[in-house]
């Protein structure tokens, strides 16, 4: 009875969204997901009133990138997980973005150190958000 | 295209309905007035211009990851139905 009601309403609707459906289906919320994201809105969110101290802030960039990095790799190969992949690559980016200016030489100013901290800590925000509503 | 003609253009942006190409416009003038400000260098303008395509690709991803859950919900509540018949 289950296959009559739900093979002919996933067949009218195309291959994509039979693709996407069995996404939607097969994705699962992960604790670990979840916390490596929190993790990386947190300390955006305490880096980002350092800016003023430039080592410091060197290092905490650096901490950061390590951080949005290992969720990458995290998130690489988990199956149903392809929005969370294509988001922790771009979050990765923006962190090796502040990472590269400190490691350019030139001076970096504190409303661009702000920014960049902030804009990850809204991101990871973002994403956090949507990793925290994944069906259990 | 000159400056002027971009600055039109993120004008149109911002009375966009979509809300990440509205937030990614908003953010754009945002660093752009701070780069004509001199508050930021030519080298983090560009990285913070950067940063708002990033900001734009994470939200469409995550538009689409909220699409997959309602989906969710509503395939869930199909099986549900059919498990009831």
């Amino acid at each position: 009875m289950k296959i009559l009601i739900i093979i002919p309403a996933l067949l009218l609707s195309g291959c994509a969204f039979l693709n996407d459906s069995i996404e939607a289906y097969l994705m699962k919320y992960d604790t670990n997901e979840y916390k490596i994201v929190t993790e990386i809105r947190y300390d955006a969110h305490l880096y980002k009133q350092n800016c003023q101290d430039i080592t410091q802030s060197k290092s905490n960039a650096i901490a950061l990138q390590n951080k949005t990095n290992f969720f990458m790799m995290f998130t690489q190969h988990l199956p149903h997980d392809r929005d969370i992949q294509t988001a922790s690559v771009e979050l990765d980016k923006m962190a090796k973005g502040l990472v590269d200016r400190y490691n350019s030489g030139q001076p970096v100013s504190i409303v661009f150190c702000k920014i960049k901290f902030e804009n990850i800590e809204q991101n990871a925000e973002t994403i956090q958000k949507s990793t925290g509503s994944k069906p259990r | 295209m000159s400056l002027h003609d971009f600055e039109i253009q993120l004008t149109h942006c911002l009375s966009s309905d979509e809300t990440t190409t509205k937030d990614a416009a908003q953010q754009a003038v945002q660093f752009t007035d701070l780069f004509k400000a001199g508050k930021i260098s030519k080298e983090e303008y560009i990285e913070l211009m950067e940063d708002t395509k990033r900001t734009a690709n994470i939200n469409r991803a995550m538009d689409d990851l909220d699409y997959l859950q309602n989906l969710n919900t509503a395939i869930n509540g199909l099986v549900n139905l059919a498990s009831a018949a």
